[in-house]
């Protein structure tokens, strides 16, 4: 099918630029297909924006609180702008994602000590629902640091096979960007990156359908924190590093690549010698 | 508005949206980005003037290397004509394909020559190569020297490049130095860029920029090529110090102040212990 072609070379060329900038790299594709602008969009993992009600309380905006134009608060349930005849959570799934936001919150507290954090809940024809826990941090003038700002976008899918069985698939993805815009040794030095990854898990409900609600949080929470820190760990130790890696076989340190050379050569005579 | 009219301004809008994407897309995957445009846009190919066009600016703005039989050129946009570039210390003018990164044809050409500063150009020169076998990836690195005015007021340009393509294990990496100095100033320019994208997607994008005074003696071209060279190596070296220590403190620096890879506790979060106090805060 055409379109799925011209999505996917969009994804492909998405993957070979700069994951912070997918917002106007998808957009700019997009004029050049603009009858599959929704789709490319929703395939997308771009930076969470955050909007406020109007108190100042604020929440993140994202494709999965949004109808329109307008976002929805998980505080007060509300879209702002202000829209007629929009999407909401049902009544059932509305108390559920009060209290996850509550014990989402001090997870946000515990593991990023600041930022801002979000749940969102919507209703699925199969019995299931489904859920996006969101976090948004930025840090700013810290230690060499201009700014840097990490999105994590985990996204629940929620099954059941109508007894006490309940599945939960998890698709998590961080984007990341550290910027320093006047280093004394390097310069400017900006570094972006994004991963995903997927997790499926199924568990029993407690009998007797007790408590339900919490046993959700728990196990949803649970798959989160678990890709969270897994993401964390691989986007530290070795994608950011790999950058390293590349720049350093590209130009090599003083004396390293003499060094290189001097190995191999001992290395050939070994081999030359023992065979 | 007349159908041509319209037609017109829909391949500006591809014109611009190539050039950007082109522009901003890694050094060795320019190609696959392309093809990948040419699949969105429908009834284009790679060799359409717009594309070439954006990938002749891509080739340039990252001193892409062209191999000849026995020779390479570095293209940048000093030596860019439109159909050509120009070889200064060969008096050659070159034809090249931008897709296959290979020269097409040569030919002679009567190009202004200045005898003190080719003394000066080919000094550079030697130093350059040996400075390019000592520290850069000898796979794909090259570097240039030009220059434009006369022993009395010249100005002498150097660009310095090494490229990692490793398409098959998702990464590639650019080093890209441009430099000019006159009689006392020497100014420099470098851009470091690198991609990972083994099923996720990071990017670095450094530039830098340096400059120091220099004294050129024209009549001591081999010593005064060994000290600019020297001088260009000391300040690439001392920003890949600089790189080092930066990612040596990413991730307390930058990782820790984003997310903490466990709580202050030590311990993972107790989701049972929360959720049952945090819900009972709820209901009051």
């Amino acid at each position: 099918m055409e379109s799925k072609e011209k999505i996917h070379s969009c994804l492909n060329i998405l993957k070979r630029l700069p994951p912070t900038q997918i917002q106007k790299n998808a957009a700019a594709l997009v004029s050049l297909i603009p009858d599959y602008a929704e789709e490319l969009y929703q395939k997308i993992d771009k930076p969470l924006d955050i909007g406020q009600d109007e108190r100042g309380n604020q929440f993140i905006q994202s494709e999965f609180n949004r109808d329109g134009d307008s976002f929805r608060s998980p505080q007060n349930n509300q879209y702002y702008p202000p829209i007629d005849d929009a999407v909401y959570p049902s009544e059932q799934l509305r108390k559920l994602e009060l209290k996850a936001n509550a014990v989402f919150d001090e997870y946000r507290r515990l593991y990023y000590e600041g930022g801002l954090s979000s749940c969102y809940f919507w209703d699925k024809d199969d019995g299931g629902f489904a859920t996006a826990w969101l976090i948004r941090k930025n840090v700013e003038k810290t230690k060499g640091i201009e700014e840097g700002s990490w999105s994590s976008i985990n996204v629940i899918d929620v099954k059941t096979d109508g007894k006490s069985k309940w599945t939960y698939k998890i698709t998590t993805s961080v984007v990341l960007e550290m910027n320093i815009s006047s280093n004394q040794d390097v310069g400017k030095f900006n570094i972006t990156g994004t991963l995903t990854k997927q997790k499926e898990e199924s568990f029993e409900a407690p009998a007797g359908g007790k408590d339900i609600e919490l046993f959700h949080i728990m196990k949803i929470g649970t798959l989160v924190e678990d890709v969270e820190s897994y993401l964390r760990s691989q986007l530290d130790s070795v994608y950011f590093g790999k950058t390293r890696d590349i720049v350093f076989q590209t130009r090599f340190s003083e004396g390293e690549k003499q060094s290189i050379q001097q190995r191999q050569g001992l290395a050939g005579e070994f081999k030359q010698k023992y065979g | 508005m007349n159908q041509g009219e319209e037609e017109i301004t829909q391949v500006q809008q591809y014109e611009k949206v190539v050039k950007y994407i082109v522009k901003n897309t890694p050094f060795g995957q320019a190609n696959l980005v392309i093809k990948d445009l040419c699949k969105i846009i429908g009834n284009i190919n790679p060799q359409d003037p717009i594309m070439l066009q954006a990938l002749k600016d891509h080739n340039e703005e990252h001193l892409a290397l062209f191999k000849g039989q026995s020779t390479q050129i570095l293209t940048s946009v000093l030596n860019s004509q439109e159909d050509f570039y120009v070889d200064q210390k060969n008096n050659e003018t070159i034809q090249v394909d931008h897709e296959k990164l290979e020269i097409i044809s040569r030919s002679q050409v009567e190009l202004p020559s200045e005898p003190d500063l080719n003394q000066l150009r080919d000094a550079l020169e030697q130093q350059l190569n040996l400075y390019l076998s000592q520290q850069f990836n000898e796979k794909i690195c090259g570097a240039y020297v030009m220059y434009q005015g006369d022993a009395s007021d010249f100005t002498f340009y150097l660009g310095i490049t090494a490229k990692t393509i490793n398409l098959p294990n998702f990464f590639c990496g650019s080093w890209i130095s441009t430099w000019e100095f006159t009689r006392t100033q020497l100014k420099g320019d470098l851009k470091v860029q690198a991609h990972y994208y083994e099923d996720g997607n990071v990017q670095l994008k450094n530039v830098n920029t340096f400059s120091e005074g220099i004294n050129v003696d024209l009549s001591a071209a081999s010593e005064s090529a060994k000290q600019i060279v020297h001088t260009i190596s000391k300040l690439e070296n001392k920003h890949l110090t600089g790189m080092d220590n930066l990612y040596n403190s990413m991730p307390d620096i930058f990782f820790k102040a984003m997310r903490r890879p466990l709580p202050i506790t030590g311990t993972k979060m107790n989701w049972n212990e929360n959720v049952h106090k945090l819900v009972a805060n709820l209901k009051q």
